[in-house]
């Protein structure tokens, strides 16, 4: 264990497209940075990197924009932390990390976090068999440990990360069996491409990918059920009706599935930025709760901004255009100089950046209403084995909120500290008690905002004194 | 939930914590029409936040009898309610770090074994036989048997649950705002939901009970006093007893601690070695634990379990309690017709909720409320006799 | 392709590749990381980042996250049977 106390005029969360980007641009102005991120390489999730040079994926320009990306913030002198996980942050700043197993502090006057997106993740009938994963998980198998999730895959939900999945298949040259995306193709899809020409290409390439993969395509579907005795073997898919409600009596079961890739979409990690009291305002378009920032990317905690998916799920180009904007300002904030003419610049490709991602993210409206289709027997709080008639009943009993909620029935107390099952507990409990979802408060964060070993806990606690001297 | 609360009761019981849910509960099955009134969730506040040990072992020796009481009516109300908040009859060890303070722990022992209770003091290798992890440096410890523990979210809906059984009316998310008056007397409670008129209306509402005795012109030496706790993610099972530091007069090295293995699996831990300053107006609003708290609570968990120091930390907590000045609840007539009280957990409340909730009933259906009554009679305080 | 490192699950030896995740290791080999903590049922994989915990395994005695971990020559893991 060796412990780290270290200073730095911008501190970053984050290594992905958002983050490299704001490390790069407040590099240029010649503040001292520092940019953390919980993988052993940089990327996030959009830039990860093969485990070896070269492979299928070796020349994607994923890949190879992620590798440029990194080699440029090394070159400028961006200091990497990677394998760091910050629990805990103090106004001003300085935050506490678990370093694989060593305690770091890091003093720095301004933060731009840009820890990205995690699983927005529904439960449904089976999801807690063994081979059933999200679409982010699988990827991540595929791309950065090239692993096939399983020999016979379905790949279901809804979203254009699903597209990307299913492209990630058929470049590692993996069989995808089934290709089931709950919304149905629609006019607006096409007014939107017509209107953004500049993706048509991007989609074109997309689609043409899914259609390699050989996958069979199925809109309109739903994966109603994940069967299997201790591990998947099967899976139950239904055709949705007009109102989006399956139709179980046409719903049919596909033989000799090992895996089961799900996604829906995502939300924003907000453990930092709701720590230190930043604003946050609800988007369910855009992730649910997010954190709100102004055109300079700066949140309403002075020193503190926030780029890419923590402002808003929006994909690569919202994020590094929004992560350089924090950067630059970020420097700006403790004093570098920054030129005006380029912040206006980006400030417009970051707005019709924007427009695009809202757009897209209208056409796959988040599917809360899954929650309804959940038996008393499923399991919602994975961690803790918390089923919908445990919370049943804690409503019956005078549970009123995702608080108490979670007090009678573990639902949230787990090491995940109900990151996966928040969600789903929300569009619950508000549907009980005849309420909005966003109304039933999201996880305040208290220490430690990620588990992290005692020894670490303390050692880096006890860094803050040395980071006060001098 | 739409709420409609009742006009009319024969008694409001405003808090809905341990203390309050007790009450209720013992004020319905003995009869009395019962509204509760929580303003947030049942059991949200310091008691949810609680360890909920329930012993004997150095506590106030004058409460010695009620302790006893109390521990057997936890027992009762496991076995009657059938098992339903994880009672664990686990014993109790006092760590003793110092060669001065072994003398301590035998008064202690000595004053309650005068009682009939069974604590002893072992040597170190007698400890471990008790708690094998316990490796660190101690001299000694008290062991006192018959201590136990509870899930203190689980108790409280356990209590609620029966109370409702036997009549109880309980709303949650209605703050009562402030008393009604008839000269001389209260006669009920005002809510944004309406007035509920009852001749007895007890304040069961924690620290926040000053508010309203305030409210009646009553100051009432009842103030809040932060305290917390830690959490790590559930373990295999580690650890057999509630361990705690034994009561010092004095010296704080060990701090006031208290570790333990809830039946989650998480260990709950916190040692304090010098307490926080709690503004008399602290809110129950969710603050952040002090960092030198958690600093000083891993460094006694690892001094006394050198094998844990390596758990991972899951979640820390704050609760404010309600303390007296002279450390033993208020329960009781407060000074106008009417009003009674029953808050001044002093940290160690939990246990003796359902002896309080005892003596209100009595009191309220004018029934001699025993010997121990006068111990937590708010008119101890000159300035609260009527 | 570098060569292979050596990780042990439960005393077994495996091969890996060098700079994949312990998780896609355990994936693999046996699909199943942990059992539920009420209900005793087999977990696998699931968000593959980090956050979810459900593969959460001892690595050389500490509790470690298997899809954060990348293996290494000699790493000694114990999955919960």
């Amino acid at each position: 264990m060796t412990a780290a106390a270290l200073r730095c005029d911008v501190m970053v969360l984050g290594a992905g497209p958002a983050g490299m980007a704001a490390a790069a641009a407040a590099r240029e102005t010649g503040a001292e940075v520092i940019c953390v991120d919980l993988f052993a390489t940089p990327g996030g999730q959009y830039h990860m990197q093969p485990p070896a040079p070269g492979g299928p994926f070796g020349a994607t320009s994923q890949v190879v924009e992620g590798r440029a990306a990194e080699a440029r913030c090394r070159d400028l002198g961006v200091r990497f932390l990677e394998q760091t996980e910050v629990f805990w942050a103090e106004p001003g700043f300085t935050l506490f990390a678990n370093q694989a197993g060593s305690p770091v502090a890091i003093r720095s006057d301004a933060v731009v976090v840009a820890s990205g997106a995690m699983e927005r993740a529904i439960p449904f009938k089976g999801w807690t068999l063994p081979g059933v994963m999200t679409a982010g998980g699988a990827q991540r198998l595929i791309k950065a440990s090239n692993a096939a999730p399983g020999r016979n895959v379905v790949l279901a939900g809804s979203g254009p990360f699903l597209l990307a999945v299913a492209n990630t298949f058929g470049t590692a040259g993996l069989k995808l069996d089934f290709y089931v995306e709950m919304r149905r193709p629609r006019l607006s899809a096409l007014s939107l491409l017509a209107r953004n020409p500049g993706r048509l290409a991007e989609a074109s390439k997309l689609l043409l990918g899914l259609r390699r993969s050989g996958a069979r395509v199925l809109t309109g579907h739903q994966v109603v059920e994940a069967l299997g005795d201790g591990r998947l073997e099967a899976v139950r898919i239904a055709p949705l009706d007009a109102a989006g409600r399956p139709r179980m009596q046409h719903s049919y079961t596909v033989e000799n599935i090992d895996a089961l890739c799900v996604g829906y979409g995502f939300r924003p990690v907000i453990d930092v930025t709701s720590l230190l009291h930043a604003a946050h305002h609800f988007d369910d378009a855009l992730g649910g709760w997010v954190c709100s920032v102004d055109e300079t990317q700066a949140t309403t905690v002075p020193g503190l901004f926030a780029a890419g998916e923590t402002t808003g799920i929006g994909g690569a180009v919202p994020a590094r255009l929004g992560g350089r904007l924090a950067g630059l300002h970020a420097a700006g904030f403790t004093g570098r100089r920054v030129g005006e003419g380029e912040l206006v610049a980006l400030r417009r490709q970051l707005q019709g950046a924007c427009t695009f991602a809202a757009g897209l993210a209208r056409l796959f409206p988040f599917p809360g209403h899954l929650v309804e289709q959940l038996g008393e027997d499923e399991t919602v709080c994975r961690c803790e084995d918390v089923k919908i008639s445990d919370i049943g009943e804690a409503i019956r009993d005078g549970a009123v909120d995702a608080f108490s909620v979670k007090m009678w029935t573990r639902a949230g107390m787990g090491p995940c500290q109900g990151r996966i099952c928040g969600t789903a507990l929300s569009e619950i409990i508000a549907r009980r008690l005849g309420r909005k979802s966003w109304d039933m408060g999201y996880n305040r964060p208290h220490m430690p905002l990620r588990p992290v070993p005692l020894a670490v806990a303390e050692a880096a606690l006890g860094l803050k004194a040395e980071l006060e001297e001098g | 939930m739409n709420a409609v609360l009742p006009a009319t009761a024969d008694v409001v019981v405003v808090g809905g914590g341990i203390v309050g849910t007790a009450v209720a509960r013992q004020l319905a099955r003995d009869g009395l029409r019962t509204v509760l009134l929580e303003r947030g969730a049942f059991g949200g506040a310091v008691s949810g936040a609680s360890l909920a040990c329930l012993g004997t072992h150095m506590h106030n020796l004058d409460e010695l009898g009620v302790l006893v009481d109390a521990c057997r009516m936890w027992k009762e109300l496991s076995d009657g309610l059938g098992d339903p908040f994880e009672y664990h009859h686990c014993g109790q060890l006092r760590f003793i770090m110092r060669e001065a303070d072994i003398a301590v722990a035998q008064r202690w022992i000595a004053s309650e074994r005068a009682f009939g209770l069974p604590p002893e003091l072992l040597e170190p290798e007698a400890v471990r036989k008790i708690e094998p992890l316990l490796t660190g440096p101690i001299v000694a410890a008290s062991w006192s048997p018959g201590d136990a523990t509870v899930n203190p979210f689980l108790a409280v809906r356990a209590l609620l649950g029966d109370g409702r059984r036997h009549g109880l009316t309980a709303f949650h998310s209605v703050p009562v705002l402030g008393l009604l008056e008839d000269g001389d007397a209260v006669v009920g409670v005002r809510t944004a939901k309406g007035n509920v008129s009852a001749p007895h209306v007890v304040l069961a509402a924690g620290p926040w009970s000053a508010r309203l005795a305030a409210d009646a012109g009553i100051t009432i030496p009842v103030t809040p006093r932060q305290a917390q706790c830690l959490a790590s993610v559930r373990q295999p099972p580690t650890l057999r007893t509630v361990i705690g530091a034994c009561e010092s007069m004095g010296g704080v090295e060990s701090g006031y601690t208290q570790i333990q293995q809830a039946k989650s699996g998480q260990i709950l831990f916190n040692t304090v070695v010098a307490p926080e300053a709690t503004r008399p107006d602290s809110e129950n609003r969710i603050n952040e634990v002090p960092l030198r708290f958690v600093r000083d609570s891993i460094r006694m968990l690892g001094t006394l379990f050198p094998s844990l120091i390596d758990i991972l930390l899951l979640r820390s907590w704050v609760r404010f309690e309600a303390v007296s000045p002279d450390d033993r609840f208020l329960t009781g007539n407060l000074v106008r017709p009417g009003l009674m009280i029953a808050a001044g957990d002093n940290g160690t409340g939990f246990c003796r909720a359902p002896f309080m909730a005892e003596l209100i009933s009595r009191m309220v259906r004018r029934l001699d409320p025993g010997p121990f009554a006068a111990l937590y009679d708010p008119a101890r305080f000159a300035e609260l006799r009527p | 392709m570098s060569a292979q490192v050596t990780v042990r699950i439960n005393g077994e030896a495996f091969a890996a590749e060098p700079g994949t995740s312990l998780a896609s290791l355990i994936h693999s080999a046996r699909g199943a990381f942990r059992r539920s903590p009420r209900l005793a049922e087999p977990r696998g994989l699931f968000c593959g980042m980090g956050v979810c915990f459900e593969c959460l395994v001892t690595v050389d005695g500490q509790p470690a996250r298997a899809c954060i971990t990348p293996v290494r020559e000699g790493m000694s893991v114990e999955v919960q049977p």
